[in-house]
């Protein structure tokens, strides 16, 4: 007789919302609630928390060069525990530190040009290349995965990101041999993003992966979110997605994966190593030096639920870090 | 009882005062310091480079300067940072530590607390 042992990240099939209802009932209340929406508007703009107020308040960015590729069809093996946070705050609720230390970054971040955008694939590869992000996103098979994302501030949320795994763009780059790590790196510009103008800190972002890791199933290059074109605020055009993880791991606007045989020295491990270093996998029981790490608040809700080691991903990645007894794994 | 208050507030003046003069000292050695680290730095390096107060902080204590960021954008106000506060700290650190510091000191100069002014210690004595 076959057991099969439910993994802790699974939902039965029956609690899933099939994408056609969720999407058809936000439509309905959509409708439902536009006529009281129009009424209540101006009350509830000044009664709404200061990052909704943000997002409503944003300008329209210029027209995405890539709405044409989305929705992507969801890849039905990454699944949920817990309900999809609202599109509202994972577009309005973001860490970029190129555009500031706080949460409603959302405003600046439109003024990320995300055409052209060039994607330089080198060091320790047959061919250094430089693509357009175009091109590039065009070529690789995209589909959505529904992923939690743990920030190591102790919150968290659940979306669903639209992209290709990492794994393809490392066979594409065709890496040699002797590369053992995967070195990403976000955009350089003072003019556009005024966090890049406190020129103390270490600019560009920098984060790494082992090939390793970068191989793994789950890594994965984001392009979209919420069945839409990535936006600017979350990583445009491509950003990472390693869910097991702390959040700053996910490097975001990505312009250059370089192959090496040394580990990078990542952003945040150069400002403060004792607490950004460059494993940064989830685990509850090590706690950040000023806070716990044990559970987190969802994101969209009052709710603090336990924090699970790899995020809930260890079926994945536990075995990625045998033998690795001497590394500081979870900071 | 009159003359009584009017001694303890003239006792809190020149706390006040001294205070205020040792701060001014103290900003403008370290002003002085900041200076001849650019120096040192130019005669090592052969290239003149202006340090920025945020870049001398980030020098001396990284850790602090990201969470003073942190907790000012996120519990105080964004712009109270960018640009105000990150404008400051763009300044020379010689520039930042020592105006302030010369201007405590010349404008705290003037003011002789009472009880290095023998004449007024013996009035308030009286």
């Amino acid at each position: 007789m076959k057991i099969r042992k439910k993994r802790g990240w699974e939902l039965p099939e029956k609690a899933a919302t099939p994408e056609k209802i969720y999407l058809d009932r936000r439509r309905i209340l959509a409708g439902l609630g536009l006529g009281g929406a129009i009424l209540a508007a101006p009350a509830a703009l000044r009664m709404a928390p200061e990052h909704m107020r943000s997002a409503q308040a944003e300008p329209e960015p210029s027209p995405d060069p890539w709405a044409d590729l989305y929705p992507v069809q969801r890849n039905d093996a990454y699944r949920l525990d817990r309900p999809l946070t609202e599109e509202s705050w994972a577009t309005s609720y973001n860490n970029f530190y190129e555009f500031g230390s706080h949460k409603q970054i959302a405003r600046a971040a439109q003024a990320l040009p995300v055409q052209p955008w060039s994607v330089i694939i080198d060091g320790m590869v047959e061919k250094e290349v430089a693509l357009d992000a175009d091109q590039l996103i065009r070529r690789m098979p995209l589909e959505e995965r529904l992923y939690r994302h743990r920030c190591v501030e102790a919150w968290s949320m659940a979306v669903p990101w639209s992209g290709f795994p990492l794994s393809t763009l490392v066979e594409l780059a065709r890496p040699l041999g002797s590369a053992r790590y995967l070195r990403m790196e976000t955009f350089t510009s003072a003019e556009m993003a005024p966090g890049q103008r406190q020129s103390w800190y270490p600019w560009p972002y920098i984060e790494g992966l082992t090939m390793a890791e970068a191989t793994n199933e789950l890594a994965f290059i984001a392009t979209g979110l919420y069945g839409k074109p990535m936006p600017r605020q979350n990583g445009a055009p491509l950003r990472l997605a390693v869910p097991w993880k702390y959040g700053f791991k996910s490097v975001k606007s990505i312009v250059r994966f370089t192959f090496t045989d040394e580990r990078p020295v990542t952003f945040w491990e150069a400002i403060q190593a004792s607490e950004y270093g460059f494993w940064a996998n989830v685990n509850p029981e090590v706690p950040h030096p000023r806070w716990s790490q044990a559970t987190e608040r969802v994101l969209g809700s009052d709710e603090r639920v336990p924090t699970q080691l790899f995020n809930g991903y260890g079926e994945y990645v536990a075995h990625l870090y045998r033998g690795l007894g001497g590394e500081r794994l979870f900071a | 009882m009159f003359v009584q208050d009017a001694a303890e507030k003239q006792v809190g003046a020149n706390l006040v005062i001294r205070l205020g003069r040792v701060v001014g000292w103290v900003l403008v050695c370290l002003a002085i310091a900041a200076l001849g680290y650019e120096v040192l730095l130019a005669a090592t390096s052969g290239v003149w480079h202006m340090v920025a107060a945020g870049e001398l902080w980030y020098v001396l204590d990284r850790s602090s300067l990201n969470l003073a960021q942190a907790i000012t954008q996120r519990y105080l106000h964004p712009a109270l940072w960018d640009p105000l506060i990150q404008s400051l700290l763009t300044w020379p650190a010689w520039s930042l530590l020592g105006a302030p510091g010369v201007a405590l000191v010349v404008a705290l100069s003037g003011r002789r607390s009472r009880d290095e002014d023998p004449e007024e210690a013996r009035l308030g004595a009286a």
